[in-house]
């Protein structure tokens, strides 16, 4: 049977890859060992599959479309971006359980947008291909939630979604060991007059609750505070809502967090271990 | 504001390299596809990104074309000067210039 045996926060900062050296050298040093540490773990816990759950940029979806949640289910590649630094590479999705999930949300209240073929930006990318692929043959399910451009999903809703993703990965009759990645925050202002300010007292509330697996403490955070004291960009704490919903009770562990006004975001990485 | 149509035309001008280069040529004939105000279009051809951004443009997309409309060498710095009304803002303290 499938379990899902772990999963992390994940910060997915483009500047990790496309320009480290703007950055105070010590906190560069610690992004990449949390990297390491998340690597480290998943070849512990025996992960075959991790499912990412990030957000778009207006990188990959247009004004002409825009999904709340949507699934990759078949072709995979990225980055898209051409400034990360990333030469553009085949990822290995798992399809048959991409495709359980798709279908067990269909029939569970959740109409998912679904692509055949996705050309993946940061937001997934950025863990990816740092603590996915340095792992031969562990294979990646990317999850685009509306976190960054309006209408943004709702909180609630990315809840319910990741519940769901936990109930389908229980449903799955093969013996997969699962690990699910929430991608993005923590506070930044991405392309506001106060890009490059990280709120140091809001990004340690964040990850408090993260902690202690406090999800509906997470979800009781509106979009309009979060704004406030997070900036738009910590709108991508719903992917982190999503993920620790689909462990259902679980415990934190903060692997890592650097304030980089630089990379203009509060970085942080945490474990969330099954309770 | 119309921030459907400028939110398109900056989109299309982030995803397609011969999109910036019509609009280089000619920028109001580019411009002439969306369904622009003329105030919408003036804005954006006289770079008033932060007049579009007050406006309810997403930053995201301001913050993609502002070098394809000015060019790569003054971001983020000017960019931000910029945003916050032509006065450099104090985080920039923090931010080795290059």
């Amino acid at each position: 049977m499938a379990e899902i045996v772990g999963g992390f926060i994940v910060s997915h900062d483009p500047m990790i890859t496309g320009n480290p050296e703007i950055a105070n050298k010590k906190q560069v040093a610690n992004v990449d060992a949390a990297f390491e540490r998340i690597v480290e773990r998943l070849r512990e816990l025996e992960v075959d599959t991790v499912i990412v759950i990030g957000d778009d940029h207006y990188t990959m979806f247009g004004p002409q479309c825009l999904p709340q949640y949507l699934i990759g289910v078949g072709d995979l590649e990225g980055p898209e971006e051409n400034w990360l630094r990333i030469e553009r590479y085949k990822v290995e999705n798992n399809v048959p359980l991409a495709e359980h999930i798709m279908t067990y949300g269909f029939t569970h209240g959740f109409d998912w947008a679904v692509a055949k073929s996705l050309l993946l930006d940061h937001g997934t990318m950025i863990p990816i291909y740092k603590a996915v692929t340095p792992i031969p043959g562990v294979r990646a399910i990317p999850i685009y939630l509306a976190a960054a451009v309006t209408p943004l999903i709702p909180t609630r809703r990315a809840q319910q979604l990741g519940e769901m993703i936990g109930d389908a990965v229980a449903a799955w009759d093969k013996d997969e060991r699962v690990a699910v990645f929430g991608c993005g925050g923590i506070s930044h202002w991405v392309g506001t007059a106060e890009m490059g300010k990280v709120n140091e007292e809001f990004d340690q509330m964040v990850l408090s609750h993260v902690n202690n697996g406090d999800v509906d403490a997470l979800v009781a955070l509106s979009d309009e505070y979060v704004l406030e004291h997070g900036g738009n960009g910590a709108w991508e704490i719903r992917n982190w809502v999503c993920a620790m919903s689909a462990m259902k009770k679980l415990t934190g562990e903060t692997i890592c967090y650097e304030p980089m006004p630089t990379w203009i975001t509060g970085v942080g990485f945490s474990e969330l271990k099954v309770a | 504001m119309s921030i459907n149509a400028v939110e398109k035309a900056f989109w299309t001008l982030g995803k397609d390299p011969e999109a910036v280069e019509q609009f280089k040529i000619d920028p109001d004939g580019f411009l002439s596809q969306f369904l622009l105000t003329d105030g919408e279009r003036r804005m954006i051809t006289e770079n008033d990104l932060k007049g579009l951004a007050d406006g309810g443009v997403n930053t995201l997309l301001t913050l993609m074309v502002w070098p394809i409309l000015n060019g790569p060498e003054g971001m983020p710095f000017d960019y931000l000067t910029h945003m916050n009304g032509g006065v450099p803002p104090a985080i920039m303290d923090s931010i080795p210039q290059q």
